[in-house]
């Protein structure tokens, strides 16, 4: 116990006699010597994982690679690490393993068709099964003109792979709780089938277990208070969510309406906008934010990259599969929610026309489940 | 060269942060943390250090291992996304991954309840016994495992990065963010109530 003499120490002095001090000792090195026992792991996981994540530090640590892009190695270099974290099986047969390894011996995965090379020298890492939990991307048509220039700058052609994120934005009572507190809320909260919501005399504020905020002050406005302008509607905007703690990192758009602005973030990731998440506050004309609807911020704790997905060509063909007519597609981000995780998936969003001869922007998921895609 | 030895010596003796002499000092990691801020190759290097406690750590917690590998990539994806804003407070670079690797076992709760009962994760958890060995440890193994399923969670924190992460007492409490005093009260709580769990299971200890 000569390595644990600060345990022994403290059972010296907190033990209430002789026979509890022995006792605890004797515990303490049963413990001990179980917990000293090294913990099997695979070794193709460890060696997998410093491999993506050295690949991850020669990005971001250097910052002269440049910022990974929707398709090539940047991509790649955390997909492994996605891989085993979501548990997917990857293609490579298990490493060989060290005499003196605490390794546990694993089958070989089942074999893989071989990706398309996507980046040169660099081993290419892919996975051939999405999340068993991952939604599939079901937006409405959205009213647009024929000629409406594509959402995202698109300045990088996807060829090999999209990406999906995995977040994790589930939110408990305490983050409720919190924020409420934070924007002033003194009632109690209570659950609801979807979240919680808490409510003062004029207003108040849900948030469903998916990570969902809205917020509502049904008070009257000051009828002396002088008309703020956009600016100063966008600065009530900010000063909200830095209340709330619901950060946002996109310049905001600020539009008129009857009766005062409506401040409008969309998030991007790596250029592409996530067009289901969109954070919208409503100001009035006094300056005082009357209405929100925002997402808690989820850490982007994964990544995975996925080199059999749906084409832009295929896209186009499966929206007009609905009804309609459509010509070209953009890569954008939806945000959807799993059973026990949020994603952030890729989906095409695909500019023509519906049945009716009606401009519009229909999406489809780029990351398709096989049995549901026909392939 | 350097690394080749690294990594036979760390094979023979174990992680480097259980070596007494380097435990004494930290200075040595301190440099590998600063260089690591700015040199992939030195991220690796502390990576190879502490996997073995960190999976272990988070494996005991869960008792699955693809949610450990989950999480353990997790754990160092987080690291490398924030090493740039590490700074050294006077406690070993494993009290810092140590809670992130808290934090997100703690994550990882808060959105799904757990699939596997602690006693079969903790169980799953000790490792396989030498076959000699296996009858007799099973008993044991099993005792101690289910001990540790009454403990509370920050104990069960306590009690696995002491034994088994080799933590001192001031270095957990930096890495659950607790006083010192706090940590020493749950410790020996902890052992406490794994003497009398030991004890009802008619394990002598």
């Amino acid at each position: 116990m000569r390595r644990y003499a600060d345990v022994t120490e403290l059972i010296a002095e907190q033990a209430a006699d002789s026979t509890e001090q022995k006792a605890l000792e004797a515990v303490a090195r049963r413990v001990a010597h179980e917990l000293e026992r090294p913990v099997p792991y695979r070794p193709k996981f460890k060696a997998e994982l410093r491999q993506e994540l050295l690949r991850a530090a020669r990005r971001r640590l250097r910052p002269w690679y440049g910022r990974p892009a929707v398709v090539g190695p940047g991509l790649a270099a955390v997909a492994a690490a996605v891989a085993l974290a979501i548990g997917l099986q990857m293609a490579r047969p298990p490493a060989a393993q060290g005499p003196e390894q605490v390794a546990e011996e694993q089958p070989a995965a089942p074999e893989a068709p071989a990706p398309p090379s996507v980046t040169g020298d660099e081993p290419t890492s892919y996975l051939v099964h999405l999340p068993a939990d991952l939604p599939e991307v079901r937006l409405a048509d959205e009213r647009t003109r024929l000629d409406r220039q594509l959402l995202a700058p698109a300045s990088t052609a996807v060829v090999g792979s999209v990406q999906l994120m995995r977040l994790t934005a589930r939110p408990g009572e305490a983050d409720f709780r919190a924020m409420a507190s934070r924007l002033g809320f003194r009632g109690e909260s209570r659950r609801t089938d979807r979240g919680w919501v808490v409510a003062d005399e004029d207003r108040s504020l849900t948030m469903t277990t998916d990570g969902t905020v809205q917020y509502a002050d049904l008070s009257e406005p000051d009828a002396d208070a002088a008309p703020v302008d956009a600016q100063a509607a966008g600065q009530a905007a900010q000063r909200f969510l830095d209340q709330a703690a619901l950060p946002v990192h996109s310049q905001p758009d600020i539009s008129p309406r009857e009766d005062g602005f409506m401040v409008v973030y969309t998030e991007h990731v790596d250029g592409r906008p996530v067009v289901n998440a969109r954070t919208e506050i409503a100001v009035n004309q006094a300056g005082t934010v009357v209405r929100a609807r925002a997402f808690v911020p989820s850490g982007v704790t994964l990544h995975a990259t996925y080199t059999e997905f749906v084409s832009e060509q295929e896209a186009v063909q499966l929206a007009a599969e609905r009804g309609g007519s459509f010509q070209g597609a953009e890569l954008v981000w939806v945000r959807s929610v799993g059973d026990g995780t949020v994603y952030l998936q890729p989906a095409w969003r695909v500019l023509g026309t519906n049945a009716q001869g009606a401009p519009v922007a229909r999406y489809v998921g780029a990351l398709v489940h096989e049995d549901s895609s026909g392939q | 060269m350097w690394s080749e030895y690294r990594e036979v010596r760390y094979r023979r003796e174990g992680p480097p942060t259980h070596r007494p002499e380097i435990v004494e000092t930290y200075s040595d990691e301190q440099r590998l943390v600063q260089r690591a801020q700015r040199d992939p190759e030195a991220f690796g290097e502390l990576y190879d250090m502490h996997f073995d406690r960190i999976y272990a750590y988070i494996h005991r917690k869960t008792g699955d291992r693809q949610v450990a590998e989950d999480l353990t990539a997790d754990t160092f994806l987080k690291a490398l996304a924030h090493i740039q804003s590490y700074r050294y407070t006077g406690q070993p670079f494993a009290a810092w991954l140590y809670r992130i690797a808290a934090n997100v076992v703690i994550d990882y709760y808060r959105v799904r309840r757990p699939t596997v009962q602690l006693d079969e994760g903790l169980s799953a958890a000790f490792g396989g016994p030498e076959p000699e060995e296996a009858a007799l440890a099973l008993d044991d193994r099993q005792a101690v495992s289910l001990a540790m399923q009454a403990l509370s969670p920050d104990q069960q924190d306590v009690i696995i990065m002491r034994f088994g992460g080799d933590m001192k007492l001031k270095e957990i409490a930096a890495a659950l963010g607790k006083t010192e005093g706090a940590v020493k009260a749950l410790l020996f709580r902890a052992l406490g109530t794994l003497r009398r769990k030991l004890s009802e299971s008619g394990v002598q200890p």
